[in-house]
């Protein structure tokens, strides 16, 4: 290690900031996805675009279970929302254990043929796990913690972060000005970061710090969560008995909200004398991911418990958590947290950048070394935006039919991912390199609604005429990041090296 | 509209009480009376866009709409100041006139 505090403090920052920076890159920008996950999705499934906000129709939703899945061991039904129009009912099989999904008109509870897809959902996953499962949630934990780390030093080695708290260069040398886009992104966004890094660990302290749990629950966090949530358990009986009108017990369950709305229906052991009943308030007027439920007798319709979230403890945890999972309605707060993670993730990408740059003026060390960083910085950053683009491209192009469709999207994200990475290797030019990757995601974000056009009939001229600002706020982003996009490539292009400077402020600004 | 001209203005006053970014602006120094008027004003608007946060989203929206609405105009205004100090000085009277008249957003 090094001889003094900050001399140690910057070793940490530099290298630690380096190994996981192009990591925590991809989880900030997919998190910041994720901010618009249902809105992602719901631009991807153009099917339930000709859905309009009606009365649902509850009894319907469970008819369709009652007959698709008669003989299963739970009944799940998620009623709709402005952030999701389509009514969604899932039920799980005692012998298969397969989860099975349907989408469902809500007014008439008709089945929607909808394009298989994973929407918002595959940026979700990505940016928790990496698609990798438990594996992923650990990776992704460790690089939190150096984000943490990272966050608490260079708070320490650049200490005139508040005298200098205006200053942003862009006259000044190349390394001055990158490094003011630095810290300004990190200073000004300093409470977010470390607000939205904390809480993401605190979602899965439970698989970090398990001992509690293998202690007192046999390891089985759905016991604790259980004994938590008071959740009502009821063996199945055997017995048939008919199941009490659902529509009337959601009615019921509202009384004790004054207000709230009904997020999602469970029905456990459906058909049988030991029916329960659980429905579920959506947590959309609060901080804290306390979602209240009142469980009933499934075939007496008495009231079993009704559960607000008591203990100060859960209420914290539920508050932390609460504003990682932005599941409240606060459309303000929504684009604020977008805003502040595009910001981020442009922190960490400068961060990446001016490893190279640093080392690239002061001829310090060889060649090889900081063309292979470069070479990464090219792939993760450029090539993630054309991977992402790519994504929505392929939600369009391919065909709706295709077995498999759903899995074809993400093969499309990788694949141009890895080609973009190859790209990065092979180019010898670094700015050149920067410069395609950069017009090939501009280009593509930027032609997004105009293939909307030509595939759909949910395209802006249709939307922006209705006000349809879901699906035309996914275009307009889109058209707007293009346009940044482009401009970073431009400035590129005018100076060879110097220009990347116009990717930070341009992506901060990007969007409607 | 009035969370965000307080935010933006706070911000731009506390940037003005540093002596270089005066001059950016002005092309002369700042005396001290000014630079205390500055900072002063500033941690005040600070404070009311809080408030204002706070009245209209309650306390547990508040002050998370607040950190956001800082961070973000807060950018604006770093990145804006070096190429158009002059620009960036009229969007903070923008943002009050369009206060005044009630605009929302």
């Amino acid at each position: 290690m090094k001889d003094s505090f900050t001399q140690s403090m910057d070793w940490l920052h530099t290298w630690g900031g380096l190994v996981f920076g192009w990591l925590l890159f991809v989880i900030f920008l997919t998190g910041t996805l994720t901010v618009f996950d249902k809105e992602i999705t719901y631009w991807m499934q153009p099917e339930l675009h000709r859905l309009t906000p009606s009365p649902v129709n509850i009894q319907a939703a469970a008819d369709q279970l009652a007959r698709l899945a008669p003989a299963a061991d739970d009944w799940w039904i998620e009623l709709p929302h402005f952030r999701t129009p389509e009514l969604t009912i899932s039920w799980q099989d005692l012998d298969q254990g397969q989860q099975e999904q349907r989408k469902l008109d809500p007014a008439t509870g008709e089945i929607m043929t909808v394009r298989g897809t994973r929407g918002g959902e595959f940026f979700y996953r990505f940016h928790y796990q990496l698609h990798l499962d438990r594996l992923g949630t650990w990776v992704v934990g460790a690089a939190a913690m150096v984000m943490l780390a990272a966050l608490a030093t260079g708070i320490v080695i650049h200490h005139r972060i508040f005298k200098d708290f205006f200053a942003f260069r862009p006259q000044a040398s190349l390394q001055r000005s990158w490094l003011d886009a630095h810290n300004a992104t990190g200073v000004l966004m300093l409470p977010f970061h470390v607000v939205i890094t904390f809480t993401g660990l605190v979602i899965f302290w439970m698989i970090y710090m398990p001992g509690g749990v293998d202690v007192f629950y046999e390891g089985e966090f759905g016991n604790m969560l259980a004994e938590v949530e008071q959740r009502v358990d009821r063996k199945r009986t055997g017995t048939p008995a008919s199941l009490a009108s659902l529509a009337a017990l959601e009615q019921r369950a509202k009384i004790q909200w004054n207000g709230g709305v009904t997020e999602w229906i469970q029905v456990r052991h459906p058909g049988d004398l030991h029916a329960t009943v659980d429905v579920v308030r959506r947590a959309d007027d609060r901080l804290a991911l306390i979602s209240d439920r009142v469980t009933f007798d499934g075939t007496t319709g008495d009231v079993l418990k009704v559960w607000k979230g008591e203990g100060p403890a859960f209420l914290t945890y539920s508050v932390l958590i609460g504003l990682h999972y932005l599941w409240f309605d606060h459309a303000t707060i929504r684009w604020l947290y977008f805003f502040m993670g595009l910001t981020g993730s442009v922190m960490i990408a400068t961060g990446s950048l001016l490893w190279v740059i640093k080392r690239r003026e002061s001829h310090t060390s060889n060649h090889s070394e900081y063309r292979i960083v470069e070479s990464l910085n090219i792939a993760v950053v450029a090539g993630l935006l054309v991977a992402v683009a790519a994504f929505f491209w392929s939600n369009r192009l391919w065909p709706s039919d295709v077995p498999g469709r759903a899995v074809w999207e993400m093969r499309t994200f990788f694949l141009v991912w890895c080609l973009c990475a190859v790209h990065a290797c092979l180019r010898r030019d670094c700015s050149k390199a920067w410069k395609e990757q950069l017009v090939a995601a501009a280009a593509l974000f930027a032609l997004l609604p105009l293939l909307n056009l030509v595939t759909t009939d949910s395209h802006l001229f249709v939307t922006l005429a209705v006000c349809d600002w879901r699906l035309a706020g996914v275009d307009l982003t889109c058209l707007a990041v293009g346009g940044s996009l482009f401009g970073a490539a431009w400035r590129i292009g005018r100076q060879a090296v110097p220009a990347q400077q116009s990717i930070s402020s341009s992506i901060v600004e990007a969007g409607p | 509209m009035m969370e965000i001209a307080l935010c933006y203005n706070g911000l731009l006053a506390l940037c003005l009480a540093m002596p270089k970014h005066y001059r950016q602006l002005f092309g002369r120094s700042s005396s001290d009376h000014v630079r205390w008027a500055l900072k002063i004003a500033g941690w005040s608007a600070m404070a009311g866009s809080l408030l204002s946060a706070i009245a209209s989203n309650g306390w547990s929206f508040g002050p998370v709409e607040w950190i956001g609405m800082t961070g973000v105009t807060g950018l604006v205004l770093i990145f804006l100041w070096p190429f158009q100090p002059q620009a960036a000085a009229i969007l903070g009277a923008l943002a009050v006139i369009a206060a005044a008249t009630g605009v929302t957003i």
